[in-house]
C-alpha cells in the first residue's frame, strides 16, 4: 500500500512539475515584456516549486529501488535483490527514464542556484534567462510525462533483471552524473547568452556573470570524458581507452567548443572583439550538449556504449532544431548590436593565437560531428549507411591536436595587439630551445627507426602518395608530442618564475610565499596554466601508450612464467568463487622484473559469469553454493565447479546461453618515481578463458607505457579547474564595475 | 568605428593574411578528411544480413554487418578468443568466425556488428566484433519450461 502511494506521488509530482515549469516560462516572458517584477517573481517561484517536485519524484523512484519494488518496470529492469546497495542507487541512471530524470533534476538544482544568486543583480537579463531554463526543464518533463514515464507498473515480480554487469563498476556509477553535470551546466551560460541577445545587452556581462558556470560545466564534462576513458580502460579489456565511439564523441564535442568559448571570451573582455563568435560558440556548445544527450540516450547511431534504444528520438530532434535554428535566427537579427570594437592587427598577437586555437577546436568538433553522423546522412542521401572507422578520426585529428598543443604554449605568452621582436625573443627562445633539445634527443635515441621512416616518407612524397607519407609521419608523432609538451611546460615555468621573481623583488617575500600568493591572487590565470600542464600530461600519456603498447597472448598452467617486454609474470594460481550475483575463477599473477627477478607486485584478475537466475534450478544452486562460501565450507570450490557443469548442461538443454560473462581486468601500475624507466607504466592482464578443473588459463597481457600520465594529467586538470573557479576578489571587483557601467549606460539611453 | 568597409590598403592586406591562414587550416583539415575517406580500412558499408547477402560483390572488403546473435549458435573455443556463431536479422542469417577478444556483451540475442570479409567456405571471417547487450533474460521467463533435477552436480544441494 505504501509503495502504491509513493509511486502515485512520484507520478503526480512529475505532472505538477510540468505545469510549474510551463508557468515559469509564461510568467517569465510576460514579466520580461511588461517589466512586472511580480510576474518575474512568480516565474522564479515556479522554478523553485518545480525543482522541489522533481526532487520528490526522484526520491520516490530511489525509494522504489531501495524497497525492491519490482512492480515498477524501471526497477525491475535495472535492479535485482542481489544487487549491492550502491548499485541499487546507481541503477537510477542505468536506463532511459532515470537518466532523463537525473538530467532534469540537476538542471532544476542549477536553476534554483541561478534564481537564488540573481535576486538583486542581472534583473534585466533574468526574465529571459529564466524563460530559457524553464523551457528546457519543460521539454524534459514532457519527455518524462508522456514518452518515457519512470513510474509505469505491472504485475508483482519476485526479482528483477538487474543492471548490465558492465555498468556495475564504481567509475561507471559516477561517470554519467559527471557528464550530465557538464551537459546541463552549459544551459545557464546559454540562457544568459540568449537573454543578452534578446534584450540587446550584448556587452560582456552575460558571459562574465556566468563565467563560473561555464568553467563548472566545462570541468565536469572534461572529467566525465576522462572517467569514461578510464572506465573503458579498466572494464572493456581491450587495453585501450578511446575508440571514437559515438557516445565518446558526443561528450567530446561540446567540451571542445566549450574550451574554445572559455578562451575566446577573454578576447571580448579585453578588446570587445569576437562578439558574434562568442554568442555562436555558446549556442553551439549548448546545442552539442543536447545533441550529446540525444546521441547517448536515443541509440540513433549504433554504439557499443549506448545502453539505450527508444522513442525519444523525434522529440529530441524537434527540440534540438528549435534550439539551434531559433538561436541562429536570433543571432542574425542582432548582428548590428554585435559589431567588433577593434580589429585584429597582426597575425603574431595574442588575439590571433586565440583565434587560431578557436578555429582548430571548433574544426575538430566539426570533424568529429561530421564523421560521427556520417552514417545518418549517407543513408539519407544514398540509402546506404557508410560508417567511419577510428583510423580516419586519428588521421585528421592528431595533426591538429599537435598544432593546438603548440598554441597552448604560444597563446599565454605572446603580446596583445602585435608581438614585438623583443616579446618573441624574450618569451620563446628558451622554451623553443628546450623543445628542440627534447626532439633531437628522442630522435637520436631511436635513430635507426626514425631514419627508416624518414626515408619511406620521402619516397612516398616523391610518388605523391599523401596517405603513405602520412602513415610514415605517424612514427614522429610521439617525439613531436614530447617536444611540444616540453615547450608548453617551459613557457608555463617561465610565467611562474617571472611572477615569483617580481613578488620576491617588490615585497621581499620568500620564494614559496611569493608562489602561493601569486597563484592565490590570480586564480583564473594561474589555474589556467595548471590546466595547461594537465593537458600536456594527457598528451604525453596518449602519445606514449598509443605508440609503444606491447601485447602478448599466452596459455599458461598454474605455476608457469611468461616474459613480456622487460617483465616476468608468473601465474601463481587460481581460486573458484561465487559471490554477489556471479560465480567464476580468480587468477593471481605475480609481476617480476625481467632482468633481476625482483618481485614488483601482484595482479588479480577474474573471469566472472552472471548466471541467469530466472532458471529456478540455477538460482537455487547458486544461492546454495554462495552459502557454502559464506560458511567457509570445504565443499565450496567443488560447488563452484558444479555450477560450471550445471550451466553447461542447462545451456545444452535450453539451446542458448544461461550466463552473462564479465571479465575483471588486473592492472599493475608502476607509480614510484624511483623506477624512472617504468614510471606511470601499466601491466594490464585479462583472462580470455580459465578452465575451472585444471586452472589452465589463456591470458592477454598488455604493457602500456606512460598510460598513467593520462589519469595524472586528469588530476592536475581537476586541481587547476578548481583553482580557476574559486571566488576571486579581483574578478569580482571587475565584474561589479562592469555591471555598474552597464546599468548607467542603460539608464542614460 | 573601425567596422567600415574599404579601410586603408594596409588593413586589407592584414585581413588577407588572416583569411589565407584560416582557410589554410580549414583546407588542410578537409584535405586530410578526403585522403582518409578515400582509403580502405576506415570507411565501411553498414548493412543488415539480408542486404549483405543481396550485395553483388561480397568478397570486397569494407562491410560492417549488423544483426543479432542467433540464440544457441555460439560456439566458444577453449582459448577464449575464437568464437563461431550465426548472425541473423530475422529474415536471413550468416555464419561468422571471429578471432580476437570477445566482448563481455557478446551473448545470445545480443546486437552485434561484425567487420571483415566473406571466406571461401561461405563463412564471414570477422576481424572486429562489437556487441551490445540485449534486453537480457526475458526470453527465459516467457518460455518458463520445467527444468529437470540436477542437484547431483553440486555436492550437498537440497531442493
Amino acid at each position: 500500500m505504501l509503495r502504491d502511494l509513493t509511486n502515485a506521488i512520484g507520478h503526480w509530482a512529475l505532472f505538477l512539475g510540468l505545469l510549474g515549469a510551463a508557468w515559469s516560462v509564461v510568467a517569465a516572458l510576460l514579466g520580461a515584456r511588461i517589466h512586472g517584477r511580480g510576474l518575474q517573481r512568480s516565474a522564479e517561484r515556479a522554478v523553485l516549486a518545480t525543482s522541489g517536485l522533481i526532487a520528490v519524484a526522484t526520491g520516490c523512484l530511489v525509494a522504489g529501488f531501495l524497497a525492491d519494488d519490482f512492480r515498477l518496470d524501471y526497477v525491475y529492469h535495472y535492479s535485482s535483490t542481489s544487487q549491492p546497495l550502491p548499485y541499487k542507487i546507481g541503477a537510477l541512471w542505468g536506463g532511459q527514464a532515470g537518466s532523463l530524470l537525473l538530467w532534469v533534476l540537476i538542471l532544476s538544482v542549477m536553476a534554483c542556484v541561478m534564481v537564488g544568486t540573481n535576486q538583486r543583480k542581472n534583473r534585466a537579463l533574468m526574465p529571459w534567462a529564466t524563460a530559457v531554463v524553464g523551457a528546457t526543464i519543460t521539454f524534459f518533463l514532457v519527455l518524462l510525462n508522456f514518452i518515457e514515464p519512470p513510474f509505469l507498473t505491472s504485475v508483482a515480480r519476485p526479482d528483477g533483471v538487474g543492471l548490465n554487469p558492465q555498468l556495475k563498476n564504481y567509475w561507471m556509477m559516477i561517470h554519467p552524473p559527471c557528464l550530465y553535470l557538464g551537459y546541463v551546466g552549459f544551459t545557464i551560460p546559454f540562457a544568459f547568452g540568449i537573454s543578452a541577445l534578446v534584450t540587446r545587452r550584448t556587452g560582456d556581462i552575460w558571459f562574465r556573470t556566468t563565467r563560473r558556470w561555464t568553467v563548472f560545466a566545462w570541468f565536469f564534462l572534461g572529467t566525465g570524458v576522462l572517467l569514461g576513458a578510464y572506465w573503458a580502460y579498466i572494464e572493456l579489456g581491450w587495453g585501450g581507452y578511446w575508440a571514437w565511439d559515438p557516445v565518446e564523441n558526443a561528450s567530446l564535442m561540446p567540451w571542445l567548443t566549450g574550451t574554445a568559448f572559455l578562451h575566446s571570451v577573454m578576447i571580448q573582455e579585453r578588446k570587445g572583439m569576437l562578439k558574434v563568435w562568442n554568442a555562436l560558440l555558446v549556442i553551439l556548445t549548448f546545442s552539442l550538449s543536447i545533441f550529446g544527450t540525444f546521441l547517448t540516450r536515443s541509440g540513433i547511431i549504433s554504439s557499443v556504449h549506448s545502453f539505450a534504444t527508444s522513442d525519444i528520438g523525434p522529440a529530441f530532434g524537434v527540440f534540438l532544431a528549435l534550439v539551434f535554428f531559433g538561436s541562429l535566427v536570433l543571432l542574425v537579427s542582432r548582428l548590428d548590436n554585435l559589431r567588433s570594437e577593434h580589429r585584429l592587427e597582426s597575425v603574431l598577437s595574442r588575439e590571433s593565437s586565440f583565434l587560431f586555437n578557436n578555429l582548430i577546436l571548433v574544426g575538430m568538433a566539426a570533424t568529429v560531428l561530421l564523421l560521427t553522423t556520417f552514417p545518418m546522412f549517407s543513408e539519407l542521401a544514398t540509402g546506404r549507411k557508410v560508417t567511419m572507422g577510428p583510423p580516419i578520426f586519428n588521421l585528421v585529428n592528431i595533426p591538429w591536436a599537435l598544432l593546438l598543443l603548440a598554441l597552448v604554449g604560444i597563446g599565454p605568452l605572446i603580446a596583445w595587439r602585435k608581438a614585438s621582436r623583443e616579446n618573441l625573443l624574450r618569451s620563446f627562445v628558451a622554451p623553443g630551445l628546450v623543445a628542440v633539445w627534447v626532439l633531437l634527443l628522442l630522435l637520436i635515441l631511436d635513430a635507426r627507426a626514425y631514419l627508416a621512416s624518414a626515408g619511406a616518407l620521402l619516397g612516398a612524397l616523391a610518388r605523391l602518395d599523401v596517405y603513405t607519407a602520412f602513415q610514415q609521419f605517424k612514427t614522429f608523432y610521439p617525439a613531436i608530442t614530447f617536444a611540444l609538451g616540453a615547450f608548453v611546460l617551459a613557457t608555463v615555468a617561465i610565467e611562474f618564475w617571472r611572477g615569483v621573481r617580481v613578488r620576491v623583488a617588490n615585497y621581499s617575500e620568500s620564494v614559496m610565499l611569493a608562489l602561493g600568493r601569486l597563484v592565490w591572487r590570480n586564480k583564473r590565470r594561474y589555474g589556467g596554466y595548471i590546466v595547461h600542464v594537465g593537458v600536456v600530461l594527457v598528451f604525453f600519456g596518449v602519445a606514449a601508450s598509443g605508440a609503444y603498447q606491447i601485447e602478448a597472448v599466452r596459455e599458461l598452467a598454474p605455476g608457469e612464467p611468461l616474459i613480456v617486454d622487460d617483465y616476468l609474470l608468473r601465474y601463481d594460481g587460481y581460486r573458484l568463487v561465487a559471490e554477489d550475483d556471479y560465480f567464476g575463477a580468480e587468477a593471481t599473477l605475480s609481476v617480476h622484473d625481467g632482468a633481476s627477478g625482483e618481485r614488483l607486485g601482484t595482479v588479480l584478475t577474474e573471469q566472472r559469469y552472471h548466471p541467469n537466475l530466472m532458471f529456478p534450478e540455477l538460482r537455487e544452486t547458486f544461492q546454495h553454493v554462495k552459502a557454502l562460501g559464506e560458511a567457509g565450507s570445504p565443499q565450496y570450490a567443488e560447488g563452484v565447479a558444479g555450477l560450471y557443469r550445471l550451466v553447461t548442461l542447462l545451456e545444452r538443454q535450453a539451446g542458448r546461453e544461461v550466463k552473462t560473462p564479465s571479465t575483471e581486468v588486473g592492472i599493475h601500475s608502476s607509480l614510484s618515481p624511483l623506477a624512472a624507466s617504468r614510471f606511470a607504466e601499466d601491466v594490464y592482464v585479462m583472462p580470455l578463458a580459465i578452465d575451472p578443473a585444471t586452472g589452465r588459463a589463456n591470458f592477454r597481457v598488455f604493457v602500456n607505457p606512460m598510460v598513467n600520465f593520462l589519469w595524472l594529467g586528469g588530476l592536475v586538470f581537476v586541481l587547476g579547474a578548481h583553482l580557476a573557479v574559486l571566488p576571486d576578489a579581483r574578478e569580482r571587483r571587475r565584474l561589479d564595475a562592469a555591471m555598474a557601467l552597464e546599468e548607467r549606460s542603460v539608464a542614460v539611453a | 568605428m573601425t567596422g567600415r568597409p574599404g579601410g586603408p590598403p594596409d588593413v586589407d592586406r592584414k585581413r588577407l593574411k588572416f583569411l589565407v591562414l584560416g582557410c589554410g587550416i580549414v583546407a588542410t583539415m578537409g584535405g586530410l578528411l578526403i585522403v582518409g575517406m578515400s582509403r580502405p580500412g576506415g570507411v565501411a558499408y553498414y548493412l543488415s544480413v539480408s542486404e549483405f547477402l543481396a550485395e553483388p560483390d561480397q568478397a570486397k572488403v569494407g562491410f560492417r554487418i549488423n544483426g543479432k546473435v542467433d540464440p544457441g549458435s555460439i560456439v566458444r573455443a577453449a582459448s577464449g578468443q575464437d568464437v563461431a556463431f550465426v548472425v541473423t536479422d530475422g529474415a536471413a542469417s550468416l555464419p561468422v568466425r571471429y578471432h580476437g577478444v570477445v566482448p563481455d556483451t557478446f551473448v545470445d540475442d545480443a546486437d552485434v556488428v561484425v567487420e571483415g570479409r566473406l571466406g571461401a567456405d561461405g563463412t564471414f571471417e570477422a576481424h572486429t566484433l562489437l556487441a551490445k547487450c540485449p534486453s537480457k533474460y526475458e526470453a527465459a521467463i516467457e518460455e518458463g519450461q520445467p527444468m529437470p533435477d540436477h542437484s547431483d552436480l553440486v555436492p550437498g544441494a537440497t531442493n
